[in-house]
C-alpha cells in the first residue's frame, strides 16, 4: 500500500487538515503572545463563532464572507467584554503573579460558556453540509473542494491579520508590548488597552475560525473541548506565543496524523500525537518556533 | 526640566527598605549622576521616579509639579524618556519598527516623525544600515545605541538612564556617554546611574555617591574628579 | 514599616470544627435509610479528598494539576485490570491501585522539573490525556470505552459490600479518608510541609540553602498520586463499571476537582470538605436543571479567583474571627482585613 501516489494523497489530506488545526491555534498563540495566558475558554469562543455563522449563513441566508466578518466582529467585542470585566480586574490585584489564577479564571470561562450555550440551544449539531461542493482532481491527488475554500479563506484572514501587525501603529504597538511590556508602557503605549484588544483579536481569531471550519466542525456546545485539546497540541509543539509557528506547525501535525492513522490501527494516532507532546514539553518546552521556557 | 526627587523611602514588597531617605536634585540642563555599588539602590531610586516602585514615604516633583504616583505609561506624555536597565529593545521588532514606536506620543505627525527619524539615522549609521533587521539579531552596543536613539525621538526634557554601559565593551561605553553629553547639549535634562563611576564622574554636573541605600557623597562633579579612585575603592 | 501581630483563630476551633464535621458526615448517612443519603455523601467524600490532594500541590507547591483524574485513571484501572488478570482481591487493589498512580505521579513530576508555572499544568494535562488515549485504544485489554467492568468488595468480617448495601462502601470511604487526610495534615504541619511552602515561595532560594527541591516536589507529588490512585483503585469498586471518557478521568473530571479546591479554599485541606459539600449540595438541589449547575460551578470558581481568593475556608475563617473577638478575645483593630489578602509587588500595573 506503500505507493506514491498513497503517499502523497496521504500528505495533502494531511497538510489540508493540518491546516484547519494550525488555524484553530491561532487565537490562542496570539493572546498567549502578548498576555503570557493560556486561554482555556479559546474552545468555547470557535464554538460561538460557529454559531453565529450557523445563523447568519443557514438561519438569516446572508454570503459566507458576512458571515465570517459578523462571526470575527461578534467575538471581538466578546473578547473585549470577558478581558475588561474579568482579566484586566485579576491582573490588577495580583500583579505579576496572576498568570495561573488567570489560566483557572478562563477555567470558569469555559465552564460557563459551554453550558450556558447548552442551556440556549440545546445539545442539536448545527452544521452544513459546506459551501462549495464537489472537489478537484490535479494529477491524479484528490482535494475536496470545501477544503480549497477553508484554505482560501484562512488565507485571506491570515493575510488581514498580517497586514494589520506589520502596517499598522496599533499592529506594531500589540508586538511591542509582547515583547517587552515595560519598554512599551514607557513610551507611552497604553498597555491596558493593548491588552483588552489583543484578548479581543484572540477572540476574534477563534470565533473566526470557528465559522469558517462550520462545514467540518459543526456548532454545538461541546465541540470546543476537542478544539481546545487540537490548539494546545499544536501550540505547544509550535511555541506558545508564536502566530507562524502555529500555522506552520498545524500541517505538520496533520500531516504525523494522517500517516498514524493510516498504518496504526484505529484511534492510536491520538496517543501517538499526545505522546509527541509530551516529548516536546520534556525536550523543547519552547516548541519549534518559540522562546526559551526552562529555568536558567 | 528640573527634577526634586526628597526623602524617598522605597523597597520592594515584603522586604526592608532598600532606599532610606534619599534626596536628589536635577537643576535643568545639567547631568546629574548616581554612582553606587551594586545593590545600593541605584536602580531602585529610577524605577521609583518613573513609577514602577510606589515610595513608602517621598515626594518627587518635576518643574516644581508634584508627581508622586506617576504611572510608567505618562513617562513619554510627561518628556521624559527612560532608559530601561538590561534589554528594552523589542527583539522581534525591525530596527526601524523599533525607532519608530520611540514616536508613539506623536505617531500621527509624520512630517516631524520623518524628520525625528531622518536624524537618527545620521546621528547613528549603522541604524540605517541595519534598518529592516530584527532588532534582536543586533548586537549589544548596537542595541544600546538603539535604545538610546528611540528615546531621544521624542526629544525629552528630562532624559533617565539606567545602566548605559551595561554588558557593553570599553570603546563603546565612550561613546554611549559622549552621546550622553550631546543630549545635555540640545537641552535636556539627564540623570544617569552607572556602575561605571568614573565615565560618570567625567560627564556629570553634579554627582552623588549611594551607598547602603543612603547618600554617602553628593556634590558638583568636579570635586570629585581628582579622588574618584579613592571613592571607587570605598563605595565601589 | 510595623508589623502588629494579625489577630487569628485560635487553632483549636479550626480542630473542632473539622472534627465536628466529620462527625456530621459519620452519622448522618446512617440516621437516613435508603440509597440517596449514602450515595450523595459518599460524592461528597469523594470530592472532598480530591480536592484536599489537589490542593496539597495547588496550595503549598503552587502547581496546578490539570491531570490529577489521570491519577484518578491510573489507579481505578489498575485495580480492575489487576483483578480481571491476575484474580488479585480488590482490598489488594487499593494498594495497587496506590502505585500505578504513583508511578504517574513520579512520571509526571520528573517530567515537570525543570518547567515552571503553566508548562507544568500542560505537561500533567498531557499525561492524563496520554493515559486516557491510551487506555482508550487498548480495547483488548480495557474494553476501551465499552466499559470495563469491575467487581465489588468481598466481604470483611461478615460485612457485605455488595452494590445493594451503599452505607458499608460509605463507611469504607470514610476510613479511607480519615486516613489519608490525617497523612495529609501531618506532613503539612510538619519540616516537609514548610519547606514545601518554601518552595512555593522561593524555589532557587530554597535550593540555594542546600535542600534538594527535586526530593521534595517528588514527594508532594509522590503523596498526592499515591493516595489518588487509591481512591481511584475505590472508585472503580465503588461505580462498578469505568469509561475513559472526558467525564470520568479528562478535562471535565479534572475541572470538578479543581473548582471544589478553589471554592473551598486553597491552601486550606479542609477547605475542600466545605468546598465539596456546598458544590455538590447545589449539584442536588439543582438536580433537575443540570446545566445551570455547571454554571454555577463555573460562575463560583470564577467569583472566588476575582474576589475570594480565600474560598469558603477564608469565609468562614473570617465569620469565626469575628466571633472571637466580639467573645473578647483581644483589643485589635481589624479594619476589614481579610485573612487572605495577596498583595502585588510594590509597583502599579497596568
Amino acid at each position: 500500500m506503500l505507493t506514491i501516489p498513497v503517499l502523497l494523497q496521504l500528505t495533502v489530506d494531511g497538510i489540508t487538515r493540518g491546516a484547519m488545526y494550525g488555524l484553530m491555534a491561532t487565537g490562542l498563540a496570539f493572546i498567549f503572545g502578548v498576555l503570557r495566558i493560556i486561554n482555556m475558554a479559546h474552545g468555547e469562543l470557535f464554538m460561538l463563532g460557529a454559531y453565529v455563522m450557523y445563523f447568519v449563513t443557514v438561519g438569516v441566508g446572508l454570503p459566507v464572507a458576512a458571515g465570517m466578518i459578523i462571526a470575527a466582529a461578534s467575538l471581538f467585542l466578546v473578547g473585549v467584554a470577558l478581558e475588561r470585566s474579568l482579566i484586566s480586574p485579576l491582573r490588577t490585584r495580583l500583579g505579576d503573579n496572576w498568570l495561573i489564577d488567570g489560566y483557572v479564571l478562563t477555567i470558569g470561562v469555559m465552564v460557563v460558556l459551554q453550558n450556558i450555550a447548552l442551556i440556549a440551544f440545546g445539545a442539536r449539531e448545527y452544521g452544513v453540509a459546506g459551501f462549495w461542493p464537489g472537489r478537484q482532481e490535479i494529477g491524479g491527488l484528490v482535494i475536496a473542494n470545501e477544503r480549497l475554500l477553508i484554505l482560501a479563506e484562512a488565507a485571506v484572514s491570515f493575510a488581514i491579520l498580517g497586514l494589520f501587525l506589520s502596517k499598522t501603529d496599533l499592529g506594531r504597538a500589540i508586538r511591542a508590548t509582547a515583547d517587552n511590556t515595560d519598554a512599551a508602557r514607557v513610551l507611552g503605549i497604553d498597555a491596558r488597552s493593548i491588552y483588552t484588544i489583543t484578548f479581543g483579536i484572540g477572540a476574534a481569531l477563534a470565533g473566526l475560525v470557528g465559522a469558517i471550519l462550520l462545514s467540518t466542525y459543526p456548532a454545538y456546545p461541546t465541540v470546543g473541548g476537542d478544539i481546545l485539546l487540537k490548539a494546545f497540541v499544536v501550540v505547544i509543539v509550535g511555541g506558545l506565543g508564536s502566530i507562524w509557528g502555529a500555522m506552520l506547525t498545524g500541517p505538520l501535525l496533520g500531516v504525523i496524523e494522517a500517516f498514524s492513522t493510516a498504518f496504526a490501527s484505529g484511534g492510536w494516532q491520538n496517543t501517538v500525537i499526545s505522546a509527541l507532546v509530551l516529548s516536546v514539553l520534556v525536550l523543547r518546552p519552547q516548541g519549534l518556533f518559540g522562546r526559551q521556557v526552562t529555568r536558567p | 526640566m528640573d527634577m526634586r526627587v526628597t526623602n524617598i523611602w522605597a523597597g520592594y514588597s515584603g522586604g526592608t527598605d532598600v532606599l532610606k531617605g534619599v534626596s536628589i536634585n536635577a537643576r535643568g540642563g545639567t547631568i546629574v549622576g548616581v554612582i553606587g555599588a551594586n545593590g545600593a539602590g541605584k536602580s531602585t531610586l529610577l524605577k521609583t521616579i518613573c513609577g514602577f516602585l510606589k515610595p513608602r514615604e517621598g515626594d518627587i516633583s518635576f518643574d516644581g509639579r508634584a508627581v508622586t504616583g506617576l504611572k510608567p505609561d505618562r513617562l513619554a506624555a510627561e518628556g521624559i524618556g527612560y532608559l530601561m536597565e538590561g534589554h528594552s529593545i523589542f527583539p522581534s521588532l525591525s530596527v526601524e519598527e523599533n525607532l519608530r514606536l520611540g514616536a508613539w506620543s506623536f505617531r500621527s505627525d509624520s512630517a516631524r516623525l520623518k524628520r525625528v527619524l531622518e536624524r537618527a539615522y545620521e546621528r547613528a549609521p549603522i541604524l540605517n544600515t541595519k534598518r529592516k533587521v530584527k532588532a534582536g539579531l543586533l548586537s549589544g552596543g548596537q542595541q544600546r545605541i538603539l535604545e538610546i536613539e528611540r528615546l531621544s525621538l521624542a526629544d525629552p526634557s528630562l532624559v533617565i538612564l539606567d545602566e548605559p554601559s551595561l554588558g557593553l565593551a570599553p570603546k563603546l561605553v565612550q561613546d554611549v556617554f559622549d552621546r550622553v553629553c550631546e543630549l545635555r547639549r540640545s537641552g535636556a535634562t539627564v540623570l544617569v546611574v552607572d556602575q561605571g563611576a568614573r565615565h560618570v564622574a567625567a560627564v556629570a554636573d553634579y554627582l552623588y555617591v549611594l551607598r547602603l541605600g543612603q547618600m554617602e557623597l553628593q556634590g558638583p562633579a568636579e570635586s570629585f574628579r581628582d579622588r574618584i579612585d579613592g571613592i571607587v575603592r570605598e563605595f565601589i | 514599616m510595623t508589623h502588629r501581630p494579625t489577630p487569628k483563630v485560635p487553632e483549636s476551633w479550626e480542630w473542632f470544627g473539622l472534627a465536628f464535621l466529620l462527625l456530621f458526615m459519620a452519622c448522618v448517612p446512617a440516621l437516613f435509610g435508603g440509597r440517596y443519603v449514602p450515595t450523595v455523601f459518599t460524592s461528597i467524600l469523594l470530592f472532598f479528598i480530591l480536592g484536599a490532594l489537589f490542593d496539597f500541590m495547588l496550595g503549598y507547591l503552587n502547581i496546578v494539576n490539570f491531570g490529577i483524574a489521570g491519577f484518578l485513571c491510573a489507579g481505578a484501572y489498575a485495580s480492575a485490570l489487576a483483578s480481571k488478570f491476575w484474580g488479585v482481591s480488590p482490598w489488594t487493589g487499593l494498594a495497587i491501585g496506590g502505585l500505578a498512580s504513583l508511578l504517574v505521579g513520579l512520571f509526571t513530576g520528573l517530567l515537570t522539573l525543570r518547567l515552571r508555572g503553566i508548562y507544568v499544568g500542560l505537561t500533567s494535562l498531557f499525561v492524563m490525556e496520554t493515559l486516557r488515549f491510551g487506555i482508550s485504544n487498548a480495547r483488548d485489554i480495557t474494553r476501551g470505552v465499552s466499559g470495563l467492568t469491575v467487581g465489588i468488595f468481598p466481604p470483611i468480617t461478615g460485612i457485605s459490600f455488595s452494590r445493594s448495601n451503599p452505607l458499608a462502601y460509605y463507611y469504607l470511604l470514610l476510613i479511607l479518608v480519615v486516613i489519608a487526610y490525617a497523612t495529609l495534615e501531618v506532613v503539612v504541619r510538619s519540616k516537609i510541609g514548610l519547606v514545601f511552602r518554601a518552595i512555593r515561595d522561593d524555589d532557587i532560594g530554597v535550593s540555594v540553602l542546600g535542600l534538594d527541591v527535586v526530593r521534595y516536589k517528588l514527594l508532594n507529588f509522590g503523596i498526592a498520586s499515591f493516595f489518588v490512585g487509591v481512591f481511584g483503585a475505590f472508585y472503580g469498586n465503588y461505580l462498578g463499571i469505568l469509561v475513559p471518557t472526558p467525564q470520568e478521568f479528562g478535562i471535565e473530571r479534572t475541572v470538578e476537582i479543581l473548582t471544589i479546591a478553589y471554592v473551598g479554599g486553597r491552601g486550606t485541606l479542609w477547605g475542600s470538605l466545605l468546598g465539596a459539600i456546598a458544590l455538590i449540595g447545589i449539584s442536588e438541589v439543582l438536580r433537575d436543571i443540570n446545566q445551570w449547575r455547571l454554571v454555577i460551578y463555573g460562575c463560583f470558581l470564577i467569583f472566588v479567583i476575582l474576589a475570594f481568593p480565600g474560598g469558603l475556608a477564608g469565609a468562614v475563617r473570617h465569620v469565626a474571627l469575628k466571633f472571637h473577638l466580639w467573645l473578647g478575645a483581644g483589643r485589635y483593630e481589624i479594619a476589614g482585613a481579610k485573612e487572605t489578602t495577596i498583595r502585588s509587588k510594590g509597583g502599579p500595573m497596568p
